[in-house]
């Protein structure tokens, strides 16, 4: 009985999987673009602040606004962890069991990343080599506790 | 043959000198401090690079000090063919203490392990980055970025390697304790045999 008990929902969300599917794909797919956008983005950065040149470091800041704006939450939409789709994403199953530190996370990023743009659009070399690697400090943060270590 | 220094009368000789314990010791330290800055430290890793370059330049000390070192130190007297291993390692189900006067085969060889990997290590992590994780070895640029990657995978697979010889050099040393009732520890802080 208590199997049986175990087994429906299990079922119902193997269903929903499959009903969801193209839906959750999607999602992996928009997820996996952004932050590839905002890895380009830090790289270019990096290599703004090794030689800091005021107009490619507005015109970086300007990208990396952009990219910020995007409102993440529906790339976390439920149903889209490793667990849902082993091998394709490496979003661990735990994010939506901690989404208040996810968040968190997310938002330190976020301040940080003002930070960048701020110095950058100031010309101020100093702090944006500072405020850089303090953002990049942010992206290990979260990717340390929710993602998956590539195999 | 006996053993001259297994003699109690006889005053005790130096086994390892000065530079040797203090390189030991230190990275001892060095080394549980870098794996614990690289698996847990702050996500801004530039403690765990220096502490990385300490391990790279004690390693360089110690290279050139078993060429132009004191006795024991020099590799040339304990890196020894694989006769000599084998005929030690029959000896070690005997409860008795070895009383190598400095590094016996099987350790020589334990040393050049740890050098090997504990280089390599250095090496793997000058090379690496991560931009995921906006984290970048000094040399990364010297190098591609498929480079990087295949350096920080081997980084971070040689961390464990480097606890099992850890590990294994310390059970090694419990082995001669409890087993061999030979106390290894002494020599290596006050550079004698207790006696
Ligand atoms: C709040 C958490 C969080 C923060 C902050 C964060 N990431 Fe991520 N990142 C993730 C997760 C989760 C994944 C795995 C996504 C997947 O595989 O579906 C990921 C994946 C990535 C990927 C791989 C994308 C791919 O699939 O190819 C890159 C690149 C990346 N992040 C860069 C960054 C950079 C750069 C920063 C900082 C500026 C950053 N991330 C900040 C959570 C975060
Ligand atoms: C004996 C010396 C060292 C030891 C024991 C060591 C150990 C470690 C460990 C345990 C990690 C974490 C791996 C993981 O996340 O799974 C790490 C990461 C790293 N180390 Fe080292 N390391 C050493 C020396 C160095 C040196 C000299 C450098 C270069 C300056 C370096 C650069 C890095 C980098 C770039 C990372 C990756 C961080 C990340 O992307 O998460 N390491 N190291």
């Amino acid at each position: 009985m208590r199997k049986i008990l175990l087994a429906l929902p299990v079922a119902a969300l193997a269903l929903g999987t499959v009903a969801y599917a193209s839906d959750a794909k999607d999602v992996l797919d928009a997820r996996e673009a952004y932050f590839k956008s905002l890895g380009k983005s830090m790289k270019a950065m990096m290599g703004v602040a090794k030689s800091f040149d005021a107009e490619a470091a507005k015109a970086e800041a300007a990208t990396l606004e952009k990219i910020l704006a995007t409102d993440a939450g529906p790339l976390f939409a439920p149903g889209t962890s490793s667990t849902d789709f082993p091998g394709e994403t490496e979003a661990k199953a735990s994010i939506w069991a901690n989404m208040d530190d996810f968040g968190a996370k997310g938002k330190a990023m976020h301040e940080a990343g003002a930070e960048v743009i701020t110095a950058a659009n100031a010309g101020d070399a100093a702090a944006f080599g500072a405020a850089l690697q303090k953002m990049g400090g942010t992206c290990k943060a979260c990717h340390d506790d929710y993602r998956e270590e590539d195999e | 043959m006996t053993d001259m220094t297994d003699s109690p009368a006889t005053s005790r000789p130096m086994i390892w000198d000065p530079l040797v314990r203090v390189f030991h010791w230190a990275l001892f330290l060095c080394v549980v401090s870098a794996w614990l800055l690289g698996e847990f430290g702050p996500d801004i890793m530039t403690l765990h690079f220096w502490i990385g370059y300490a391990v790279g330049g004690l390693l360089l000390i110690r290279l050139l000090w078993g060429f132009v070192g004191t006795r024991t130190a020099r590799f040339a007297n304990f890196v020894t063919g694989p006769g000599a291993v084998l005929r030690y390692a029959m000896t070690l189900p005997a409860r008795k203490p070895s009383h190598t006067p400095g590094h016996n085969p099987l350790g020589g060889w334990s040393v050049v392990a740890m050098i090997g990997v504990l280089g390599l290590q250095v090496v793997t992590g000058l090379f690496s980055a991560s931009v995921d994780d906006f984290v970048f070895g000094p040399f990364s640029d010297l190098v591609s970025e498929d480079v990087n990657k295949l350096m920080l995978d081997l980084h971070k697979s040689l961390a464990p390697v480097i606890l099992a010889l850890v590990a294994l050099h310390v059970g090694a040393i419990w082995f001669y304790k409890i087993w061999k009732r030979e106390d290894l520890v002494t020599p290596m802080i006050t550079g004698r045999r207790r006696g």
